[in-house]
């Protein structure tokens, strides 16, 4: 796998370079012509397309697709459907705002530095939680890239950001960041092309779209597992190990063994590794079915907290900054609308094949990597090692740019909003500052590295569907209320998001200690997005209107997030003439 | 399978409900907006001509502004005539009947005067032209810090009755010109302080450059005569900056598009001999900064570093570090030693534009921003400013 | 230090007031223009989300109760997933461009209401 070895380093050094020359993008001249070099709408949405495809949309949803069908392309129109969500009550008005994070917004609109501190620790959680898959996405790519073992993908992703972050690289360059997002859309989109191009369209149509179970290829299938691995035949069927062909009932559990060669027979059903469903028929193909992830109530918890919870993602928000007013602030996010919208016709279009073309992936459980080896596997020889290094390579820079995006958040929110506090009074100078955020990021990349460790089995799209349910349950109901209510009280706001982010981490984890979520009601600890966001609003209103304590400037807050820009700055014809007079 | 019947009956109904919505929005916001009503113009009429009452109002009670404000007042209470009176005479007149009735007539002609706390109401005004058409009388103090300062009368046809509604909205008229006459108090104070201010921001645009840019001018009107013209365009555009008084804050981008006039002028005077680099990353522009916080740093530059020797290099570098801005001025000029750098951002030796700067940035965001100069003799100077991006009630106007 | 820090300052020019300053002041005056600018954009806004948040909404629901869904199929592919992927990503890009040119020409009409 040198070829993809190359492309990834490649673009990991590119990435790196772009953020370390990034500078030269500012160009040199000495006619300014400032206002012409302010950002576009175009830039601007693609740089926050760029900060926003990240592992889930890259592997994640593929991978999902492959275990339960069309009901994990919710998880594709939730995710753009968020930005609709924020054009529509958030992104002209925070702009508008002038505040460049979420706790600066907090502050300044209620007045409460406490609020500050909440939010500031809500940042933390959320962006820690939603760095976890995006290391676990590296651990598995660099398997498939140089064949090493999980935890070292995810070591050197890990220490690559930091170490970038802290030397100052990364600096969320909008053309850096733009750049990203079209090497993403390229590595997604060509390698799918190509594929259908390559297979003359949908092929073997028998497995495709859930119509029967995987099987193996007409020259059967032969895999190598790095550990030992228990595995179901759904249905009655084979597999040589050790020269000796071992039946197996429909139903049957086997326990397959490590570093030796086990094949199916050609055509021979595959086993599906433990916590793989591997759905058929009518179950596959309906987005919304009766049990699993396809369950009406856990479609509804997820398309809640993809709409809502984009809006309070802190990486992504501090990009709106880069908008020099609320009009660009529309129309970036329209533009933004149309970028995603082009990206996600594609990751469906690789579970659909993975299904077929790389039923290997069901008896290893590795779904998630189904972008990266897909090509490999369903086209052998130079074409398939290209593609598979090209999507790989997009695989990086998703990881990079996502993880290198949040941990400026982590560290910025530490150095900025929560040191000063550790540190009461004693002010702080810039080199101080910086070096604290330098510190920070190193420090800050730490815990969701050993998370990543330890979640290897957990899908990458379960993962960051729960850093989507903490923002909808947190910051979605502050920015709502904060900006179109103007009954909100600090008070409020604190309890609101503290409730909802009590509600969501305390169902994940009860989700976690539980096991396999069973069904019914249960099944809902892995999308608490339906019962969290209710309770954050509930909680939120509820304070606010029994608070006596009330925002005391409130119409200069309307007046700041709502009035156009420009009021009264319009230079009429009597001010021009008295000043040339 | 009736069961099944009433699902299916269930779920068209829903779907159906939903389409309906949809497209009854989707239709919604398609529409152009509403042609506005009645109501709503006879409102706009009526706020618009309470906004046109403002400007003039602030100036206090006179002659001047009475007159410039009763036609507004006219439309305003709908009445058939109205008049503005301090304690003793009428002040201005508008409506019927002004072909007798006329400023610095006697109030008392007309009405008794409002007294402080109620309105006054006769259904007959005390006119003797015997050809008066007006008939009844709503007189309502006028009242600033609770104390009488004239009445607004408004009158009426002969033969109309006055409504309720009549002296509900000649008392909400009164008290909108008394709370307008109030604030004219404040704003003497007020405009007292911003002159104060406008000497200090002139101030801050040194004679020294206004001199020398306008010396440079005139040099060209000869030799260059469209140059000259465009030069002076740039200079008033530059000084309408200076003066935008009541935009404390703009943003880095106003900032910088002003040095870049101030830059445009400097190179009149130097041409080739002066060498301006900049390189500002597009994601500080939006960063909101005090009015006049860069461009004395620029000129400082200019002055220290190029001035003396006749030729120079100066550096502009904007960045953004996570939370903050960073902008760094630079100058290749003789530069100064450890201590006079101290010394010049406290304001005591030379370079005032710079500790005012200072005291300003430090003022608004707190001691840990603002400038930090370094410098050595004969390897120029570098002013760093740290900007935080945002600031609770920091806004560019 | 200079008497120029930057706090609210007046107009030096004689009594004219902008009308930023009439709303900046929380007039009643202001209160009107600000209260009618933020409903309209709220209802504009509403108005975009039940557009398609009435047929996303009802989309996973009715996709559950009607079974055929799976079995009909369109080029070989189920019509399920036509329905999930194919109209509503460009709807979405529809609907957002249909109220930001809205909502600018709400922001706009307010300037030069305001401007008056």
């Amino acid at each position: 796998m040198i070829v993809a070895l190359v492309a990834v380093a490649g673009v990991t050094l590119g990435t790196l370079g772009l953020g370390t020359w990034g500078m030269r993008f500012a160009r040199t001249t000495s006619d300014l012509l400032v206002a012409s070099r302010l950002v576009t709408p175009w830039w601007n949405a693609a740089a926050i397309s760029g900060e926003y495809l990240s592992a889930a949309s890259f592997l994640g949803i593929a991978g999902l697709e492959m275990q339960i069908g069309a009901s994990a392309l919710w998880q594709s129109l939730g995710f753009t459907a968020g930005y609709l969500a924020l054009l529509l009550f958030v992104a002209a008005p925070l702009r508008r705002y002038g505040s460049y994070t979420i706790p600066d917004f907090a502050e300044a609109r209620l007045h409460s530095p406490t609020l500050r501190l909440v939010a500031a620790a809500i940042v933390l959680v959320i962006a820690g939680f939603y760095l976890v898959p995006q290391l676990k996405g590296a651990g598995l790519a660099l398997n498939v890239v140089i064949g090493s073992p999980y935890w070292v993908g995810v070591v050197v992703v890990a220490v690559i950001v930091a170490v970038n972050v802290a030397l100052g690289g990364m600096r969320g360059i909008t053309f850096v960041q733009a750049f990203q997002f079209w090497i993403k859309v390229f590595a997604i989109a060509v390698p799918a092309i190509l594929l259908l191009i390559h297979f003359g369209g949908l092929p073997e149509r028998a497995a495709l779209f859930g119509r029967s179970l995987p099987h193996a290829g007409s020259r059967g299938l032969t895999v190598r597992l790095g550990s030992r691995q228990r595995a179901q035949f759904p249905q009655a069927g084979s597999f040589i190990v050790h020269g000796q062909t071992v039946h197996v009932r429909a139903g049957g559990w086997v326990s397959l063994p490590a570093h030796t060669p086990i094949s199916i027979p050609p055509g021979g059903v595959v086993p599906v590794a433990a916590g793989t469903p591997a759905l058929t028929g009518a179950r596959w193909s309906r987005p919304v079915g009766g049990t699993g992830q396809g369950a009406p109530v856990l479609v509804y918890s997820l398309l809640i907290a993809t709409f809502l919870g984009t809006m309070g993602l802190p990486h992504v928000l501090v990009r709106f900054y880069t908008n020099p007013d609320g009009y660009a602030a529309r129309r970036t996010t329209v533009r933004v609308l149309g970028l995603l919208s082009l990206f996600y016709l594609f990751p469906a279009i690789y579970g659909a094949l993975g299904r077929v073309l790389a039923p290997q992936l069901y008896i290893t459980g590795q779904t998630d990597d189904v972008v990266l080896s897909l090509p490999r596997i369903a086209w052998p020889g130079a074409g398939g090692t290209i593609l598979t290094a090209v999507t790989c390579a997009g695989a990086f820079a998703a990881f990079l740019s996502t993880s290198s995006g949040l941990l400026v958040s982590l560290a910025g929110t530490f150095s900025h909003d929560v040191w000063p506090r550790l540190a009461r009074g004693r002010p702080q100078g810039a080199s101080l500052r910086r070096l604290h955020f330098r510190l920070a990021a190193l420090g800050a990349v730490v815990i969701p590295a050993l998370v990543a460790l330890v979640a290897q089995g957990v899908d990458i799209a379960i993962l960051v569907g729960w850093a989507f349910a903490l923002a909808a349950s947190s910051f979605c109901p502050m920015f709502l209320l904060g900006i179109w209510w103007t009954r909100l009280t600090a008070r409020g706001a604190a309890w609101g998001m503290v409730a909802g982010m009590l509600v969501a981490t305390g169902m994940i984890f009860a989700g976690l200690a539980l096991g396999e979520p069973t069904g019914g009601a249960l099944a809902l600890l892995e999308q608490p997005a339906i019962v969290s966001v209710p309770v954050a609003f509930a909680t939120m209103i509820g304070i606010s209107l029994v608070d006596p304590l009330r925002v005391s400037d409130v119409e200069q807050q309307m007046l700041a997030l709502h009035a156009p820009e420009g009021l009264g700055l319009r230079l009429d014809d009597e001010e021009r003439a008295q000043l040339l007079a | 399978m009736l069961c099944c019947q009433s699902v299916g009956f269930l779920i068209g109904v829903v779907v159906g409900l939903a389409i309906a919505a949809s497209a009854v929005a989707a239709l919604r916001l398609l529409r152009p907006p509403r042609v506005v009503s009645d109501e709503v113009r006879g409102l706009q009429t009526a706020l618009h001509a309470a906004n046109g009452m403002l400007p003039d109002l602030r100036r206090g009670l006179s002659e001047d502004s009475a007159r410039k404000v009763t036609g507004h007042l006219l439309t305003l209470t709908q009445a058939s005539a109205v008049a503005l009176g301090d304690k003793r005479r009428v002040l201005a007149f508008d409506g019927l009947g002004h072909d007798h009735h006329h400023a610095g007539d006697e109030l008392i002609k007309i009405t008794a005067p409002a007294r402080e706390d109620r309105l006054h109401v006769e259904s007959r005004l005390a006119c003797e032209h015997p050809d008066c058409p007006l008939g009844p009388v709503i007189a309502a103090p006028l009242l600033v810090a609770g104390e009488l300062v004239g009445s607004f009368v408004a009158l009426y046809a002969r033969g109309r009755r006055i409504t309720p509604n009549d002296t509900r909205t000649a008392a909400e008229a009164a008290s909108l010109v008394s709370a307008q006459l109030e604030l004219n108090a404040m704003d003497e104070q007020a405009e007292r302080l911003a002159r104060a201010e406008l000497r200090a921001l002139r101030a801050q645009i040194s004679p020294h450059f206004i001199y020398n840019a306008l010396a440079a001018i005139a040099g060209y009107i000869h030799s260059n005569p469209d140059e000259a013209r465009d030069l002076l365009t740039e200079f008033a555009e530059f000084t309408r900056y200076a003066f935008r008084s009541q935009r404390p804050y703009v943003t880095l981008a106003d900032e910088l598009g002003y040095v870049e006039k101030y830059l445009r002028l400097e190179r009149a005077r130097f041409g080739e001999r002066l060498q301006v680099r900049l390189q500002v990353e597009p994601e500080v522009l939006p960063v909101v900064v005090p009015v006049l916080s860069l461009q004395p740093l620029v000129e400082n530059a200019v002055r220290h570093g190029v001035e003396r020797r006749g030729f120079g290099r100066i550096e502009i570098v904007g960045r953004h570090l996570d939370h903050d801005v960073e902008l760094r001025v630079t100058d290749d000029g003789v530069g100064m030693d450890a201590e006079r750098a101290a010394t010049v951002l406290a304001g005591q030796g030379g370079g005032v534009g710079i500790a005012n700067v200072q005291a300003r940035l430090q003022a608004i965001f707190g001691p840990g921003y603002g400038l930090e100069l370094r410098s050595e003799p004969g390897h120029g100077t570098t002013v760093t400013m740290t900007l935080p991006k945002f600031r609770a009630g920091v806004r560019a106007a | 230090m200079s008497p120029s820090v930057p706090g609210r300052r007046r107009i030096v020019r004689r009594g004219l007031r902008t009308p930023r300053e009439e709303l900046a002041d929380a007039t009643a005056h202001g209160h009107v223009y600000l209260r009618g600018l933020q409903r309209q954009q709220l209802t504009l806004s509403l108005l975009a989300l039940v557009t398609f948040g009435a047929i996303f909404g009802v989309l996973p629901l009715a996709l559950y109760l009607v079974p055929a869904f799976a079995r009909l199929e369109l080029f070989g592919v189920p019509l399920g997933l036509w329905i999930v992927v194919v109209p509503m990503l460009p709807g979405f890009v529809l609907i957002g461009w249909i109220y930001q040119r809205r909502a600018d020409a709400a922001d706009e009409a307010f300037r030069e209401l305001v401007e008056r």
